[in-house]
């Protein structure tokens, strides 16, 4: 079964037109976008929240012929980060199959609780 | 691409094998403790409860530290496990050390068949010592779990030194000194040196990762590990030396301060944690470090209290039943229940995660029955305290049934998580 709901993501990185936004969108941050409403779809098997709401996403490039992202985990030395990586990886390459996906893991910055999405701190019981 | 943890980890079915085979101890050991619940009293040194306690420290115990080591070592420090084969080599000579050496003791098999057995597991100790040195060689940054691993290692080596000479001497006798006085020695190195060095140290790493706890100092653990250290050291320096232990009080109060200033430190990180509500494996944990205390009020007794001899014997006994299974087994099997599903989601699940939905770790247990567990483990650990405290020997037998019952439990665990 194939996780990605098709239709959201096409939504996603539909030019602004279709979308009847006013503001234009730079195609760049369109499909930045949808670059993330892809890694919502990896989820920390650990915590059960995905790695976009986790703030562990830091930085998203597409180009023509690669997507490159940047990850951390949530501390140094996590035991799942290759596999979140992978997950990563092919993730992008089942939407952008004739693009490399390049995801890189960082540990610089590290990692702070302040890049928690308002639905992950719900999740972990802040609230 | 930075080279990963999981790529350096050793392969699935060593790490997997030693978890298996200290599980099937764990479940033995607990039988055994049920059906001798009429030998559970008095002087500790006897074959039956030598045999439940090397059960305990060497099947049980160890064996999950090697297998969490094996697996740990290369994430927490990230750096490649030296050699895999040398521990797959060192799993079967260790397996069958430690069956002879608990058969020994059972049936008090003094000469060469404990010589042997001890021999066995000597070879397969200096083989996982040397293994880790090679690892741990090449870290670059040292942190304090780094140090409390470390530590533990070198007690190690002279735990199962000591203890081959142990084993030797009582077909043999050659010690100087009285058997008794060595294996106080023995134990302090290691349950203290050993076990507790390794399980504080690798929790110090896992308990922040599991409850996503942040922005704390380590200066607690450093206080502890400084403490720690030199109490036990103090301790094994002043029974070698000064045969009427002079300085007893002064070291049982540092390592009662080492002691006290870790407990600090989980508070401290169980205050900054995130993740707010405590999972199973991490109930485990809370009722560990609740015995730790209990067992430090022990020891504390045992050291400057003085009682009759008759006292004496139950506070030890209770200090050992504490110290084994209401510290390091309630950890370990908290640990468990977060350990194996990685294990067994990495093996099966990882190459899939991304392409299509995979179960999340918790899936992996049945949280129902590991709850129940932790519910027997509890009322077994105040049963049999209260048996063994007040010499009724029924209730150590109804908290020894409730131990094995828990252990079951455990062990339907374990085959839930690598069936599924």
């Amino acid at each position: 079964m194939n996780i990605f709901n098709k239709t959201d993501l096409d939504q996603a990185i539909s030019p602004p037109e279709e979308k009847g936004c006013e503001i234009c969108t730079p195609p760049e941050e369109i499909e930045r976008q949808a670059v993330l409403e892809i890694l919502k779809q990896i989820i920390d098997p650990e915590l059960g929240i995905n790695v976009v709401d986790l703030g562990l996403v830091y930085k998203v490039e597409s180009f023509e012929n690669a997507i490159h992202v940047e990850m951390t985990m949530t501390t140094r030395g996590c035991p799942m980060h290759e596999s979140i990586i992978g997950a990563a990886e092919r993730a992008l390459k089942t939407y952008f199959p004739t693009r490399i996906a390049d995801v890189q893991l960082v540990w610089e910055p590290s990692w702070t609780t302040a890049r928690l999405s308002p639905e992950a701190q719900a999740q972990l019981g802040r609230y | 691409m930075e080279l990963t943890a999981t790529k350096m980890a050793p392969p699935f079915r060593l790490v997997a094998k030693y978890f298996f085979a200290a599980g099937c101890f764990f479940v033995v050991l607990c039988a055994v403790f049920a059906l001798s619940w009429q030998d559970i009293h008095g002087f500790y040194f006897q074959p039956k409860l030598l045999a439940i306690t090397h059960l305990a420290t060497l099947g049980w115990i160890t064996m999950t530290i090697f297998g969490a080591l094996f697996q740990l070592v290369p994430v927490v420090l990230e750096v490649p496990l030296w050699s895999a084969r040398l521990a797959e080599w060192q799993f079967w000579i260790y397996l069958t050390g430690v069956l002879g050496l608990v058969i020994g003791f059972w049936m008090f098999l003094a000469g060469s068949h404990m010589d042997g057995s001890a021999a066995l597991i000597l070879i397969a100790g200096y083989a996982f010592i040397w293994n880790m040195i090679q690892t741990m060689r090449r870290v670059k940054k040292w942190d304090v779990t780094g140090y409390f691993l470390a530590a533990g290692l070198f007690y190690f080596f002279f735990t199962i030194s000591l203890g081959a000479m142990l084993a030797v001497n009582l077909g043999h006798p050659f010690l100087a000194r009285s058997h008794l006085d060595y294996l106080k020695i023995h134990a302090h190195l290691g349950l203290i040196g050993w076990v507790l060095m390794i399980i504080m140290g690798v929790a110090l790493k896992l308990i922040p990762m599991f409850t996503i706890s942040h922005g704390y100092s380590h200066r607690y653990a450093w206080a502890a590990f400084v403490l720690i250290n030199l109490g036990l050291l103090g301790i094994i320096v002043d029974n070698v030396f000064f045969a009427d232990e002079t300085f007893a009080p002064l070291f049982t109060t540092l390592l009662a301060l080492g002691i006290l200033a870790y407990i600090l430190q989980i508070a401290m990180v169980l205050r900054r944690r995130l993740r707010k509500a405590l999972d199973v494996a991490m109930k485990h944990a809370v009722l560990s470090f609740t015995c730790l205390f209990l067992v430090l009020i022990t020891g504390i007794t045992i050291a400057m209290v003085p009682t009759g001899p008759e006292m004496h014997d139950r506070m030890t006994l209770l200090y050992g039943f504490l110290a084994l299974f209401g510290v390091i087994s309630s950890l370990i099997l908290g640990q468990m229940y977060k350990i194996m599903p990685f294990l067994v989601w990495l093996e099966r699940y990882a190459p899939l995660a991304g392409t299509t939905l995979v179960p999340t770790m918790k899936d992996l247990v049945n949280l129902p029955v590991a709850r129940m567990e932790l519910l027997l483990l509890s009322l077994s650990i105040v049963v049999v305290a209260a048996g063994i405290l007040g010499a009724v020997q029924p209730l150590v037998g109804v908290g020894g049934f409730l131990l094995f019952t828990a252990s079951l439990l455990f062990g339907y665990n374990v085959i839930y998580a690598f069936r599924k």
